[in-house]
């Protein structure tokens, strides 16, 4: 019987949960890895305080090791894009959310399909044989979204003369502008940088809703409440220059989301999907 | 001095503008020439840099990276000082990118390439570049070069102009020059001339005053009308004034005098002055001092004249005499009181002798030495008191001494009233009258008698101590050597020198203890005496036996300097002496091994020893096969020679601890200490010492010219299981080798039956397990694993039969720890990981559903340090799925091997292969390992499922390691599942699958297809 006692308290020991395990802020890997650990840290610091616990910055090896990372529960809060969720509810059921991002007072954010100022083309259905520059292809803004708002024009990939995907915005840009592309799809804020070059939009994208925090789904719903609390509370707190802007040049709040908010994005996700299924050979 | 006239300038000056025109020409042309090359070459320089823009460029372009070609422009417009411009145009005319300088260029040079970069596209680059723009630096610099020559040109003109001019007036200067030192001169003479009269003055002046105040008399001068003008610091001192106060007060106030009787006196310098006559000396007169004191003094007065003869002043000298008296009292005092230390003396005396020889005074402690009075004494001596040699001596002594001749001390041997004789040291002194003559000599004699009677005892006993055999050291009470003897030296090597100093530890062997020097010291502390027998170090390392006896001796003077002194003999040849007796005792001749007296002691301790600590000794009997032949056939000496060497082989044979004995005759016995802590492996281990030592007397050995052979018989008894005492052990031992006698010589025999049988058969399983693998002999039967959420087979243990062709089916508990301790495990398990992965390839070539194969890892395997890249060799060849491999791992193999485990098992863990701990539960307490690996399955051991579900402790366990398993991610397997009632108790508990008889037992690989396809196990019935 002793025996028993002592394997008993020894299995009980070592299934309770490490006293010591920090928690952990995950994040994908839009920036170089020390660069994120960085701009996060600041955050990371916040949050353990408040839950009286470490709280490691850890980032994702790729946007799909991270969304696997989420779904497993692996992570205990974690930031992410907002198709990035999509995916992550698609595949592993809801997350609890914690709060979105806003940036320049709005919770989502536009792109456009631009085209040279002096271009003949006046609709998206002009595009038609014509040559498109995409962002990366995991871009939401870059490619996803314009992808669906062509289609919704009628045109699929297929029917462009020629299509690129580079890397960045910017470089959309600069390849409308030197004609090298005609047409290519921005996220706003890089449409307004080189409007003044020569760019006019032909097409605006519906509002997305921006990216999020999430939380595992086992955590304690005390302890999301805490953490939800916090981070809507940023603002108030005064600590949106020290905590939020790292992350993201602009943010103005974290404010609060639900799953149907990223509704329009799930349906953009499925139509591009599906037309990609069908185009399969 | 001035120097030329304005007029003399000029030609100087157009040679300067000349030279100056000329360098600045020549550093122009050198610059333009430079230029020239330099434009050249950076023209060369820019073209080439175009087209690697260019090259750049059309790279970014064509990879749609429009943003770096701008990061590129800026880069190189900010890296060359010489890029005015750089424009990328594309072919629609939109600017990609546009660096500008904002400074103007000098020489500006334009390139324009066109860059096409593929689906028509292209742009344009235009490059302007400033081909001065670096040279403008150097430009610079020469024009200070040139600008530096001139200067340089210029001041060497101001110096030959100086010079020039110079020549020309020095005539001059110099003649001017010449007159001036002349004048100089003279007047530094006459300057030198008065200087000295000043300084004779001077030197008169203070050479005087010097010896005024040096001199021992008191000296006070006045002027005419008897003011005092000067005194010297005696008179200040007699007088009691100082001189600033004294000087220009009448001289009768400072110089107050009176008779001896208080009768007055008239003052000298006033009747000098008044009289002009010069006073003598005065020697009864009193000096008033101004302190009251009263000094009596000698005095005199003389006038000073001067040129004209008029008496200018006084000068009054005088002395203190009491200082005289004092002198003298003195001197009387000390004599006195010498006189009394004479008479006082008690072992000296002194002798005064005339010049004769005579002896004229004795003092009066010669009386209690002698016996004579001083009148009879000196009557007598020397003649009449000494042997002939010390009158001659003291004769001698005596004349020298008259003659000046000092002489050292000197002995005299006197005889006593009462007839004995003393010896008496004596050291002369001459008395000198006032020309230096001697006029006697004084002795002051000593009687050191006694004094020289201890030297002459010392001197013996030195003699002794140096001289004797045995070592003598002397050492104060804190152990430090004061004194040493020859023998001591010769003894120990050391030198007196070494060791004087040092304490005697500097000796010590090491041998004794702590203990042994403590009871010593107590010992000498109580009776001051101790002696026995010591170990100690020869200088040279040697360590001897020494009988040492010590005592502590006391001070003689009571002054608390006890010492101690050790006398000791070396007696290492009486030792050695004593141990060839014990070592003949003990040991057997012919042989000088042990014999059987000391056999029996060495079997007495190590048999205790082994049952203390829990560990087998063997005990080996031997006998040499057909040994009486060869004592009949090639004689004794043969047969002793045989003995020899056998001794010398069984020696080599065994360890340096164990024993080798030779109980007489051809019978030999090893004793083999501590062969093993566990019986079946101190079994194998004296069978392979017996074979060794079988095997090594059995080689030929050459004796008087013959190649002989032998064979030995062994017995083998085990301790202390067989046998808990030497004569039974022996006895035991004994029996078996006849046995083995009667086996047909030649071989090794255990004492009991059992052991006997067992030996036999564990050597021949080991013999037949090395040839099973190679002729196929071993198969792998496969019991399934079913998930119990679905009923179906989810995986399968691989387990290793060995179909014996004799003995039939062998289980793995039987051989498996044959193979762990042969080694044979290693060709074994990768045999097994083989076929195991060659079996799931084959199944999963069939389309079978899909299962994992289990495979056993033992500890042995676990420590090659190629495990991995077996697995991954395996994996490879049989092109199967990782994660269908499951490495099955005992908890002590986690636990044990922490530290090489976690590399090893991170290592498959990246191959994909899953990780499972068998027998889950019955190990440890400490599961940390748990979390330390990434494990994929736990075990439950079959003895916690066998007692479910009625067991209360049974079902708590394994109820907590499902329960923990899920915590940590982990699935579980119960392992001996056999009833309906175990396996819903597992199932309701969430257990993950089940293996058991219930399900299925182990079968062959080839009934696994049907188990697969029927993909229901019975034990799922419930479920159907």
């Amino acid at each position: 019987m002793r025996t028993l006692l002592l394997l008993v308290t020894a299995l009980l020991a070592a299934a309770a949960p490490a006293h010591e395990a920090p928690y952990v802020l995950g994040v994908h890997p839009y920036l170089d890895e020390l660069e994120l650990v960085r701009r996060f840290t600041p955050l990371a610091e916040d949050l353990a305080r408040v839950l009286a616990r470490d709280v490691r910055v850890e980032v994702g090896t790729d946007y799909e090791d991270h969304i696997r990372a989420i779904g497993q529960d692996r992570l205990d809060v974690a930031y992410l894009g907002p198709a990035s969720y999509v995916e992550v509810t698609r595949r592993y059921g809801p997350k609890p959310i914690l709060a979105r991002l806003e940036a320049d007072g709005t919770p989502s954010f536009r792109g456009y399909i631009v085209v040279r100022d002096d271009s003949p083309l006046e609709r998206l259905a002009d595009l038609k044989g014509g040559r498109f520059a995409f962002g990366d292809p995991d871009s939401t803004m870059g490619t996803l979204v314009p992808r669906f708002m062509l289609l919704e024009a009628g045109i699929d990939l297929a029917d462009l003369a020629e299509y690129r995907h580079l890397v960045g915005h910017k470089n959309v840009a600069l390849a409308v502008l030197t004609g090298n592309a005609d047409a290519g799809a921005l996220k706003a804020e890089v449409y307004e940088q080189y409007r003044r070059h020569g760019l006019r939009a032909l097409a605006e994208s519906p509002a997305i809703s921006e990216h999020l925090f999430v939380t595992r789904s086992d955590l304690a719903p005390a302890l999301v409440a805490r953490l939800r609390a916090r981070l809507l509370g940023l603002r108030e707190a005064g600590l949106v220059e020290r905590v939020l802007v790292p992350i993201k040049a602009g943010i103005t709040a974290l404010v609060p989301a639900q799953d149907a908010d990223y509704d329009n994005l799930r349906r953009i996700v499925e139509r591009v999907k599906a037309q990609d299924a069908v185009g399969a050979p | 001095v001035k120097v030329g006239a304005p007029g003399g300038i000029r030609p100087y000056w157009a040679i300067y503008l000349v030279g100056m025109l000329a360098l600045a020409y020549g550093a122009w042309y050198a610059a333009q020439d430079q230029l020239a090359r330099d434009r050249a070459a950076s023209e060369e320089h820019a073209r080439s840099e175009q087209v690697f823009l260019a090259a750049l460029v059309r790279e970014l372009l064509q990879s749609g990276n429009y943003e770096d070609v701008q990061t590129l422009v800026a880069q190189w417009g900010m890296d060359r000082q010489d890029l005015v411009r750089v424009v990328i145009e594309s072919d629609n005319g939109f600017a990609l990118a546009d660096y500008e300088r904002p400074l103007p260029a000098v020489r500006p040079m334009v390139l324009e390439t066109a860059v096409e970069y593929g689906y028509g596209n292209g742009a344009r680059i235009r490059m302007v570049r400033d081909l001065d723009a670096v040279f403008r630096e150097r430009d610079r610099t020469l024009l200070h070069l040139a600008a530096a020559l001139a200067v340089i040109a210029l001041f060497g003109a101001h110096l030959v102009r100086t010079a020039h001019f110079r020549t020309r007036e020095a005539a001059s200067q110099r003649a001017l020059n010449e007159r001036f030192v002349q004048a100089n001169r003279a007047l530094a003479q006459e300057i030198e001339t008065r200087k000295q009269t000043e300084l004779a003055l001077a030197d008169e002046r203070e050479s005087a005053e010097v010896t005024l105040n040096s001199i021992g008399e008191a000296v006070i001068t006045t002027d005419g009308n008897g003011m005092v003008t000067r005194m010297n610091p005696t008179a200040e001192r007699l007088t009691g004034w100082l001189r600033e106060d004294a000087c220009g007060r009448a001289l009768g106030e400072v110089f107050r005098i009176q008779g001896p009787g208080g009768g007055s006196r008239e003052n000298p310098a006033e009747e000098l002055i008044r009289h002009g006559r010069v006073r003598g000396l005065g020697n009864d007169t009193m000096l008033l001092g101004r302190g009251g004191r009263v000094i009596p003094i000698a005095h005199s007065a003389a006038p000073i004249f001067e040129a004209q003869g008029r008496v200018e002043g006084v000068i009054l000298v005088f002395r203190d005499v009491g200082e005289d008296y004092r002198m003298r009292k003195a001197l009387i005092e000390s004599e006195t009181r010498f006189r009394r230390l004479v008479e006082g003396l008690v072992d000296h005396f002194l002798l005064t002798q005339a010049r004769n020889g005579a002896v004229t005074y004795v003092s009066p402690s010669i009386t209690p030495i002698l016996g004579y009075t001083q009148a009879e004494f000196c009557e007598r001596f020397p003649d009449q008191l000494t042997d002939g040699a010390s009158a001659v001596r003291f004769r001698e002594r005596t004349r020298a001494g008259f003659e000046g001749r000092r002489r050292p001390s000197f002995e005299l041997e006197v005889r006593s009233k009462g007839g004995s004789v003393r010896t008496l040291e004596v050291r002369q002194v001459p008395v000198l009258d006032e020309t230096g003559t001697a006029i006697a000599i004084e002795g002051i004699a000593q009687d050191v008698t006694e004094r020289r009677a201890a030297e002459a005892e010392q001197r013996l006993a030195a003699s002794v101590f140096e001289n004797t055999a045995e070592g003598i050291l002397v050492t104060d009470l804190n152990g430090v050597v004061q004194r040493v003897n020859r023998a001591f030296t010769s003894i120990t090597g050391y030198a007196a020198a070494e060791v004087v100093g040092k304490t005697s530890a500097l000796l010590s062997s090491g041998r004794h203890g702590p203990e042994f020097f403590r009871e010593m010291w107590d010992t000498l502390g109580e009776a001051g005496h101790w002696q026995g027998e010591l170990w100690n170090r020869h200088k040279d390392g040697r360590i001897y036996p020494e009988w040492l006896s010590i005592s502590r001796i006391p001070d003689p003077n009571n002054s608390g300097q006890e010492r101690y002194v050790g006398i000791f003999t070396d007696i290492s040849r009486q030792k050695d002496a004593e141990e060839e007796i014990a070592r003949l005792a003990f040991h057997d001749a012919l042989t000088g091994l042990p014999n059987r007296v000391l056999l029996i002691d060495r079997l007495e301790t190590g048999i205790a020893r082994a049952e203390r600590q829990d560990h087998v000794d063997a005990l080996l009997f031997l006998d040499l096969d057909h040994f009486k032949h060869i004592n009949d056939s090639l004689g004794h000496s043969a047969g002793d020679t045989m003995l020899r060497e056998v001794a010398r082989r069984l020696t080599e044979s065994v360890r340096e601890y164990d024993t080798v004995a030779r109980l007489g005759g051809d019978e030999f016995v090893v004793l083999v200490n501590a062969v093993a802590d566990e019986h079946h492996l101190a079994l194998r281990r004296a069978r392979r010492a017996a074979e060794k030592i079988r095997a090594a007397i059995a080689e030929p050995m050459v004796i008087a010219g013959h190649e002989l052979h032998t064979s030995p018989s062994i017995g083998v008894a085990l301790l202390p299981l067989d046998a808990d005492n030497p004569e039974d052990a022996l006895k035991h031992a004994d029996k078996a080798m006849y046995r083995a006698k009667a086996k047909g010589r030649n071989t090794v025999q255990f004492f009991t039956l059992e052991m006997q049988t067992e030996a036999e058969q564990r050597l021949a399983l080991e013999n037949e397990l090395r040839r099973a693998v190679d002729q196929g002999e071993m198969e792998l039967y496969y019991q399934p694993i079913v998930e119990l959420s679905t009923g179906a087979i989810a995986g399968v243990e691989a387990l290793v039969r060995w179909n014996h062709p004799r003995h039939g089916t062998i289980p793995p508990a039987r051989f498996i720890s044959i193979a762990e301790e042969t080694g044979l495990i290693r060709s074994l398990g990768d045999w097994v990981l083989e076929t195991a992965c060659r079996q799931l390839r084959r199944w999963e070539d069939g389309e079978l559903p899909r299962v994992w194969v289990g495979v056993n890892l033992s500890a042995v395997q676990f420590r090659q340090t190629d495990i991995v890249a077996r697995i991954a060799e395996s994996l490879r060849v049989s092109q199967v799925d990782p994660g269908l491999l499951e490495l099955e791992l005992t908890e002590s193999l986690l636990v044990e091997n922490v530290g090489s485990a976690i590399r090893i098992l991170r290592d498959l863990e990246a191959m994909g292969v899953h990780l499972s701990v068998d027998d889950f539960g019955t190990g440890y307490s400490s599961l940390s390992y748990l979390r330390r690996f990434r494990l994929h399955k736990l075990k439950i051991d079959r003895s916690f499922v066998e007692d479910l579900p009625g067991d209360p402790d049974a079902t708590a366990i394994t109820t907590t390691i499902i329960q923990m398993a899920r915590n940590l991610g982990l699935k579980t397997v119960a392992e001996g599942v056999e009833t309906d009632e175990q396996l819903d108790f597992l199932k309701a508990q969430g257990c993950d699958y089940a293996q058991g008889y219930l399900c299925s037992r182990p079968v062959p690989a080839a009934e696994i297809p049907a188990l697969l396809v029927r993909s229901r196990c019975p034990a799922s019935r419930s479920e159907a």
